[in-house]
């Protein structure tokens, strides 16, 4: 059951409130604000201490900080920026090659690439053609020869 | 803003800052430096040091957010707490720190007796928010400059609501006190 008529506030807690909440009531207690409201069309008392408080507001109102020395907001940012890591060389080309949603599918392709060459290149010498290990032998010992001598 | 983690809007920013995302580190910077740097100069009274303060933080900041882990608080709660222990430990460094108020009156800028007499009631302000113990003070630069409801100044501070509700009602009872002859000052000036 609520009732139609807000709840009496003594003289008492409404200071209680202006201390705690400051003079602008849309911060108080919703609980509170219409027996504050009513009290204040109530009593001359009320609005009296309602009066000092919103002064008391206003004072502290009109102290102003001064203005940040020019170059804080750069020098915030600076700091940003010297705490970030340097950037790896595959960042660099990732950036270089349009950010990760462009650079990822053409290096999976590279690596894609580079896993059919391998395949497909010989792993050991009995295949490879025997003109070509003929040479490289030939190759290897006239390398010797010259410098078997030292 | 709240205590959950969970719904933080600062989160995909320091996520992004984590990857090394320089735009989100910029967009962070914009949404904090200017307020933070102002807790800090209320709190310090000094701005070479409130600016100390903030580069502290953000430099935490850049350093931790790829561990950052949402859930536990929100990320401006966090960066409040970091902000709000480095003014003390420079605060415990230097406990008296009042005469800097007064400089404020020495500085001969243009602009007239106006502008001298704000400058004096702007130090009269200070000076009695500086009187604040720690605590009061910072709850309530807190609450009446950068906006915050009490169970998010509590998460700051570390405290509970009720702590901080009682924090607040001493802190704005005295400056009530301190500041009333202001209003007589003003007054009498200006006739």
């Amino acid at each position: 059951m609520t009732s139609e008529t807000p709840n009496k506030l003594s003289l008492s807690r409404f200071e209680e409130l202006l201390d705690q909440h400051g003079s602008d009531a849309t911060g108080w207690p919703a609980t509170e604000r219409d027996a504050a409201q009513a009290l204040l069309t109530m009593s001359a008392e009320a609005r009296s201490l309602q009066q000092r408080a919103a002064e008391t507001d206003q004072r502290l109102s009109q102290w102003q900080s001064p203005e940040a020395s020019p170059g804080f907001r750069r020098r915030l940012l600076a700091d940003f920026a010297a705490q970030q890591p340097a950037p790896s060389w595959l960042g660099l080309l990732m950036r270089q090659l349009g950010g990760a949603r462009l650079a990822m599918p053409a290096m999976a392709a590279a690596m894609v690439l580079g896993i059919m060459v391998g395949n497909w290149l010989p792993m050991d010498g009995s295949s490879v053609d025997d003109v070509a290990s003929d040479d490289a032998l030939s190759l290897l010992q006239y390398d010797l020869g010259e410098e078997g001598e030292w | 803003m709240t205590t959950a983690g969970g719904d933080d809007p600062d989160l995909p920013l320091v996520i992004a800052i984590g990857q090394g995302d320089a735009s989100a580190a910029a967009t962070l910077v914009d949404r904090y430096a200017r307020r933070l740097q102002a807790f800090a100069w209320r709190m310090l009274g000094d701005r070479e040091e409130a600016e100390d303060v903030v580069q502290d933080s953000f430099l935490r900041l850049w350093k931790h957010a790829r561990r950052w882990k949402p859930g536990a608080a929100r990320f401006s709660t966090w960066l409040y707490q970091v902000a709000a222990n480095g003014c003390r430990d420079r605060l415990r460094k230097r406990r008296d720190h009042s005469a800097e108020a007064v400089d404020w009156l020495v500085d001969d800028t243009p602009g007239g007796r106006e502008q001298l007499q704000q400058a004096e009631r702007d130090a009269v302000v200070q000076q009695a928010v500086n009187e604040l113990p720690d605590r009061q003070r910072e709850a309530l630069l807190l609450s009446h400059y950068d906006g915050m409801g009490n169970p998010d100044i509590a998460a700051v501070l570390e405290v509970s609501v009720e702590a901080v509700e009682s924090l607040l009602a001493r802190a704005r009872r005295r400056l009530r006190d301190e500041l009333a002859p202001l209003k007589t000052q003003g007054k009498g000036e200006s006739s």
